[in-house]
């Protein structure tokens, strides 16, 4: 059976732990090595956590001590303050395994440096001062394990502070924080992908989902009926050989590859094939590529193969689904296993924040919750609107890298209406497979089977069985979707600790009626991999502001931690300061806009939804081009060839509240495509009024 | 009394410590910073500093240190490469740069 993540709370608005990421056997994945042998426990990279202790820099041994593979729940109220000591006894990595090892000030990558980042909180991303000398959020320090040795100067692209050994981090959340899921993972470019894949990652909670969560008789909803899923992929290797960028490099049973290969699997199972937690590697050799057969991609739930999860005949649970995939991104479906169709199920929250859709909510809108691409919408048979916000139901999942969604799941019938379930019900959750454009080609795997029984233990508790259908839930609370924008709410409210300051040199406030274009594609359209972004203003009339352009006109630039592409103030009175961002897509191949310390919404959605990551769809070549791009640019249009109305690309055009301070980034949350350089710093600075 | 010492090692090569301290760091880099070099920052200050010895006379440096004219005083924190010159003193052998 599923078993929840271990959770540290808070205690009297403080939660205080010591995280060491560190090496150890991914004790419920189990590998078995091609013609048998002893079973094999991969090493994952795992974030060891208890309490802090009052000295050193490990933990004790003892129950208090965790380190699962599947990760834990760090469980915060708004007004907390998270206090963690991040400790690296990360193991050396081969460099030859390592894709960006000699990409410019990259060459200490193979001592593994690491970092921790509190990804969705909206927090300051704050350095350390010597009256303070914690962090917040800030994602450019690196901690090196001093027993892999110091790490060599670097003369250019540097990421930021270097500390040995460990860091303290004080992350506080605002008292008017909304109520949500989150998750935590190093955020070190160039190797983020690496140890995210080999297992670093768990989750964050802010508040309880009876926050914004009722049954119909507006009970808040019991703890013990809601479920923490988070989704993790490894792929293990069979012994052999193993295609690198450095070339071919020997590889042992049972080996974790985590720079990934997405051809490692077929995409669809064979006639006749179960894939239950897990798809078998293939042999890419004809077409150039690895052989993986006899390995295996293992797709976890809690870091556990396809386990069962009991879901209460009457009440059903509220799911709160997590990805702690790097790249990869998960099509979902909850799919009847006697009629073989995709189950409703009711939507919550995206990515940490409940929606809040008025009854004057256009459809269009509801079809294109968080996107497009992201939710099926499907009819919510026997929801009522009791409150405000109008139920929204959805058949289908796209959870790209960093997405989280939370649902109301219960047994329906073959109409889609809520009812009791009959014996023997059950449904599988599935990942049905997904192509990203012109790019990778994610395998279909069956990751859990779901138990909608009528006998056996309801919900996560023991409890009195309750005999009542709970036929429909409620939306909404003071921190949803409107709450944020709302007169309390963060999006609106002064932010605390900033001060007038005078504006530092290339900071500026972003005129009426401007709006910021980022650019999404590759520095050399000649030269794979190489993700880029480029940037520049446009004013109200649509025209490129001069001299705005960065790199410089039509250019894109790989992550240079060096310069800051953005740098904006706060609004006078340091109020949060709404700004309008409009995305472009260069690439065939899609992409995953993300970043840090806000949440935006798509400008069209009226504010319905917030969220921090969105898909980016993908440009369409001129015939008169498309050959030459998709031969000649790796499939990616460049900047002038879609100045020139050669690469139709509809734009992604956000409102990006921005409510907290400091330096941080905005990227692809695929880790390949960030690790590759599709990353740009941005600044933010209290107003000078 | 430790920045004379730095100074002294600094300029005239004489009673240098056996491994570099915050205050032979501090006097190479002023030493370099006004001579012009573009390896550093201008206006650092160095609080702390726990160095290795590399072999050959070079060493490897965990520096803490701050901007003079930032009123916050954040902190900075690098890993610089420090070398024993014979006749000369310490060099600083990479960039005390802001990041």
């Amino acid at each position: 059976m599923l078993i929840e993540p271990p959770v540290f709370r808070s205690h009297e608005g403080v939660l205080d732990i010591m995280m060491v990421a560190t090496p150890k056997l991914a004790s419920t994945i189990a590998y078995t090595p091609p013609g048998g042998g002893q079973t094999i426990h991969p090493q994952a990279w795992v974030f060891e956590v208890c309490a802090r202790p009052s000295t050193g820099l490990s933990c004790p041994a003892g129950s208090g001590t965790v380190s699962p593979y599947g990760g834990v729940r760090l469980a915060l109220r708004p007004g907390d303050v998270l206090k963690v000591r991040f400790v690296n006894r990360l193991p050396k990595v081969d460099p030859n395994k390592l894709r960006h090892v000699n990409d410019p000030g990259e060459a200490n990558l193979y001592l593994n440096p690491s970092n921790l980042h509190t990804h969705g909180l909206l927090t300051p991303a704050r350095p350390a001062t010597r009256t303070d000398p914690t962090f917040g959020d800030f994602v450019y320090l690196t901690v090196f394990n001093s027993a892999n040795g110091l790490p060599a100067p670097q003369s250019t692209h540097q990421h930021g502070p270097i500390l040995m050994d460990k860091v303290d981090y004080k992350i506080t959340i605002p008292a008017n924080h909304p109520s949500g899921l989150f998750w935590f993972h190093p955020h070190v470019h160039g190797i983020a992908l690496n140890q995210v894949v080999q297992g670093m990652s768990g989750l964050i909670t802010v508040g309880e989902v009876s926050d914004y969560v009722r049954d119909a008789g507006l009970t808040p909803w019991s703890e013990t009926q809601v479920r923490h899923l988070m989704l993790k992929e490894m792929q293990v290797l069979a012994a052999g050989t193993v295609n690198f960028d450095s070339g071919p490099q020997p590889v042992a049973n049972g080996e974790v590859l985590n720079q990934e290969d997405t051809s490692f699997c077929a995409q669809q199972p064979a006639s006749g094939e179960l894939r239950l937690g897990a798809c078998p590697g293939q042999d890419n050799s004809a077409s150039g590529g690895s052989n993986f057969t006899g390995g295996k991609w293992f797709m976890t739930v809690n870091g556990q193969q396809f386990p069962s999860i009991p879901v209460s005949p009457t009440k059903g649970e509220v799911w709160r689904l997590a990805t702690g995939a790097g790249s990869f991104s998960w099509n979902l479906q909850l799919v009847d296993d006697k009629s073989q169709k995709p189950m409703t199920v009711q939507l919550l929250s995206i990515d940490g924040v409940a929606v809040n859709l008025p009854q004057n909510t256009p459809p269009s809108v509801v079809a294109n919750l968080g996107g497009a691409g992201r939710f099926r919408v499907a009819p919510c048979k026997n929801s009522q609107v009791i409150g405000t916000t109008v139920p929204v139901c959805v058949d289908q999942i796209v959870m790209m890298p960093s997405s989280r969604v939370e649902l109301w799941v219960t047994y329906r019938d073959g109409h889609g209406q809520v009812a009791r379930p009959p014996s023997g019900a059950s449904a599988t959750l599935k990942m049905i497979g997904l192509t990203m454009g012109t790019g990778d080609a994610w395998p279909a795997v069956d990751l859990a089977k779901v138990l909608f029984s009528v006998g056996g233990a309801e919900g996560l508790a023991t409890e009195p069985r309750s005999t009542t259908l709970t036929d429909a839930v409620v939306v909404g609370g003071p921190a949803d979707a409107a709450g944020v924008d709302a007169v309390s709410g963060i999006h609106a409210t002064a932010v605390p600790g900033s001060t007038p300051t005078a504006l530092p040199e290339g900071c500026a406030p972003l005129p009426l009626g401007h709006r910021r274009r980022v650019f999404f594609g590759f520095s050399d359209v000649t030269v794979n991999n190489t993700f880029a972004m480029g940037y520049e203003e446009v004013d109200e009339r649509g025209r490129v502001v001069p001299g705005s352009q960065k790199p410089a006109p039509d250019q894109l630039e790989r992550f240079d931690p060096a310069h800051t592409t953005v740098c904006l103030p706060l609004g006078p009175g340091q109020t949060p300061v709404s700004e309008t961002w409009e995305l472009i897509q260069l690439s065939t191949e899609n992409h995953n806009f993300h970043m840090h310390q806000v949440r935006f919404a798509p400008a069209d959605s009226k504010g319905r939804v917030k969220q921090d990551n969105i898909l980016l769809g993908v440009t369409t070549p001129d015939p008169s081009i498309a050959d030459r791009v998709a031969n000649n640019q790796n499939g990616v249009c460049t900047a002038t060839q879609w100045r020139q109305g050669l690469c139709a690309s509809k734009p992604v055009v956000l409102e990006i509240p921005f409510s907290q301070l400091g330096e941080f980034v905005y990227h692809c949350h695929i880790l390949e495509h960030e690790d590759g350089g599709m990353m740009a710093r941005i600044r933010v600075v209290p107003s000078p009024y | 009394m430790a920045q004379s010492v730095g100074l002294l090692c600094y300029l005239l090569a004489v009673g240098c410590p056996p491994m570099p301290d915050v205050a032979v760091i501090q006097t190479a880099y002023e030493g370099e910073a006004s001579a012009g070099s573009k390896l550093h920052d201008k206006g650092l200050k160095v609080l702390d500093a726990k160095c290795h010895n590399q072999q050959s006379g070079q060493f490897l440096c965990e520096v803490t240190f701050i901007s003079t004219n930032d009123e916050s005083e954040r902190l900075y924190f690098d890993v610089v490469a420090v070398k024993r010159v014979e006749g000369k003193g310490w060099e600083l052998k990479s960039g005390l740069c802001k990041r």
